[in-house]
């Protein structure tokens, strides 16, 4: 008498079986009769070699278990190994993305790096809060990126005084895709230091896997510049994706310094608020002041002051698909 | 800058330090339910004043005096109140508690929180998530090594958490329920700013309960390795952890305690993790 093979669960099974019976892509690439059509238990029974009674009942009840003589029918079928870790114990998603890059071979690109927008204190292009860049590490690896982040101190306008930022928050949203990698690249941030000889930049990964952010903090000057490649990876892109960067700080992380070099052309109605002895000032008075310096920002939304947005947008490249009919 | 922002500088400016905090908001122009929410208002004193509508959601209020002051109607939703340091805890920091109606203050305050983002507060920042609850340190994560039940063991902590900065007090337990306040009540205590001794199981998990609620966050007990993490302030522990609830009567406020590199009070007591103490991820 044979040894009965029993069912092993399968992780989001119905998800996985879903994108067989319905991705047009994988529709595509295992037509029947030449059609692009939503795939029916039945015909996918037939197409696998089972009674589609037997596929059916071995996914019924939500039980999330298949039976190995199944699976490797779906798995000769749709040309996928059995063994790959997405299989049994990865999301659907992470099994859809590897399905697509090593059966289908589609790999999703950047197809543009949209607009980038800096908030400007004057017409000056070097008065800049912050400017950030975001784009495509590497050709090889299209899925991660570079970040080139420039923080300097800047003129607060018709003041003889300036902006410093030592601690700021970048954060990434994703719609359509997610980020990946975190230990490797909270490692790789935590050996990144910009300045080790006197003012070094801790950099700490924080948020979710949809909302990542990173942490810049210095003790004692501003952030400076940083060009980190890559800083994170993504995984999960579907076509149409898109993720905004954003660079922002929180109103109290915001000093206010008296600029040692008067700017040319200060207004000199100015001059006697700057002349006022900053030290003699109280605590309220210049908390005050400072809130209200604060407020040539521009609106402040939850004490957020977004200075630098870089926003991507993602398309999808077919690398050549084989077909096996 | 507009004629009209330039102007209100001006008279700030102008203006004497004998004016309290509100009148010189009034001579700013700054709306109160707005402007302050993470501003950063280290060392203002806010005595005598009438803070009703004013919101410090996040703000950060080092070193500030509240002597006096009427904060019904205000907001310190995770507001900054405090550093960590080590050593004796200061005597001028920023008490909420010294405020004219405090207690009436609490008691109007037990709603639920916005949830906001725990962004604006960094390792070593003290902050309280609502009146009633404890004050809150963020420390660092880290690896700790620890023995227990005569094991060594291990953990890391890949995040920052919050974790209270005092040990649970007799104060903060007052906000239980009634039946189980009147309990512990009957059972005597001389202080309430001492850390509490002899708390149930009922007790603890009635007060998580409470916080959570309010604080619209989900704390949990410190576990062992928790403690040893928080405990040992970044430094590996040379001894065993004997974990369970404090015991016996303490008779010290807790201002009276060191705090360790973190900032954290552990109440002199090193070779018991008190259990009822509480954390929350961050």
């Amino acid at each position: 008498m044979g040894q009965r093979k029993l069912a092993y669960p399968v992780f989001e099974l119905h998800l996985k079986l879903a994108y067989f019976r319905k991705d047009p892509d994988c529709l595509a690439y295992r037509k029947r009769d030449g059609s692009d059509e939503p795939r029916d238990w039945k015909t996918l029974g037939d197409d696998v070699g089972l009674k589609w009674e037997t596929l059916r009942a071995s996914v019924s009840g939500q039980k999330n278990e298949i039976t190995p003589n199944l699976a490797d029918g779906l798995a000769a079928f749709f040309g996928f190994s059995v063994d790959w870790p997405e299989w049994r114990k990865g999301t659907a998603a992470a099994f859809k993305e590897r399905y697509r890059r090593d059966v289908l071979n589609i790999t999703p690109v950047f197809e543009m790096a949209a607009a980038a927008w800096h908030r400007h204190l004057s017409h000056e292009a070097n008065n800049r809060m912050a400017s950030l860049w975001v784009g495509i590490a590497s050709q090889g690896h299209p899925q991660e990126l570079h970040v080139e982040l420039a923080c300097q101190p800047a003129e607060v306008p018709g003041q003889r005084k300036r902006f410093l930022i030592r601690r700021g928050i970048l954060l990434a949203e994703l719609t359509g895709a997610e980020t990946s990698g975190l230990a490797e690249t909270q490692a790789y941030l935590d050996a990144y230091v910009s300045r080790p000889s006197r003012f070094p930049v801790r950099i700490e990964l924080g948020g979710r896997r949809d909302a990542q952010s990173w942490e810049f903090e210095t003790d004692g000057v501003a952030i400076g510049n940083h060009s980190i490649s890559p800083i994170c990876k993504l995984v999960n892109v579907v076509s149409g994706a898109h993720a905004v960067f954003s660079f922002f700080i929180y109103s109290k992380h915001l000093e206010i310094q008296d600029d040692a070099a008067s700017p040319v052309g200060a207004d000199t109605e100015d001059d006697a608020v700057v002349s006022t002895d900053g030290k003699a000032l109280g605590h309220a008075r210049k908390a005050i002041l400072k809130l209200l310096h604060e407020s040539a920002l521009g609106e402040r939304v939850k004490g957020h002051i977004v200075l630098a947005v870089c926003e991507l947008v993602f398309g999808e490249q077919a690398g050549g698909r084989v077909g096996h009919d | 800058m507009t004629k009209d922002l330039f102007e209100r500088i001006k008279t700030i400016a102008a203006a004497g330090d004998h004016l309290s905090f509100t009148t010189l908001v009034a001579l700013s122009g700054l709306k109160p339910e707005k402007d302050f929410q993470f501003a950063d208002l280290s060392g203002v004193s806010f005595e005598g004043c009438d803070l009703d509508g004013f919101d410090f959601s996040g703000a950060r209020l080092v070193g500030c005096d509240f002597t006096g002051a009427r904060i019904r109607g205000a907001r310190f939703d995770q507001t900054e109140v405090d550093r960590a340091y080590a050593g004796q805890v200061r005597s001028d920091r920023t008490d909420l508690r010294s405020a004219f109606d405090w207690q009436r203050f609490c008691n109007e305050n037990s709603h639920k929180n916005e949830i906001r983002s725990d962004d604006h507060l960094s390792v070593g920042a003290v902050f309280r998530d609502c009146p009633i609850g404890p004050e809150m340190v963020v420390v660092p994560g880290g690896h700790v090594a620890y023995r227990s039940d005569g094991e060594v063991r291990d953990h890391t902590f890949t995040r920052p958490f919050a974790v209270c900065r005092f040990p649970i007090t007799e104060w903060e337990l007052l906000t239980l329920p009634k039946v189980l306040r009147n309990a512990r009540r009957s059972a005597g205590s001389d202080s309430w700013d001492v850390p509490a001794t002899d708390v149930s199981d009922v007790d603890r998990y009635a007060y998580r309960s409470l916080l959570s609620s309010v604080a619209g966050r989900e704390y949990m007990f410190l576990e062992q390795s928790h403690w040893a993490h928080v405990f040992g302030g970044g430094h590996e522990l040379q001894f065993s952890i004997r974990y369970g609830g404090r015991q016996g009567k303490m008779k010290r406020p807790i201002s009276r305690f060191a705090a360790n590199n973190f900032g954290v009070v552990h109440a002199n007591i090193p070779e018991v993790g008190a259990y009822q103490d509480v954390l929350r991820s961050f």
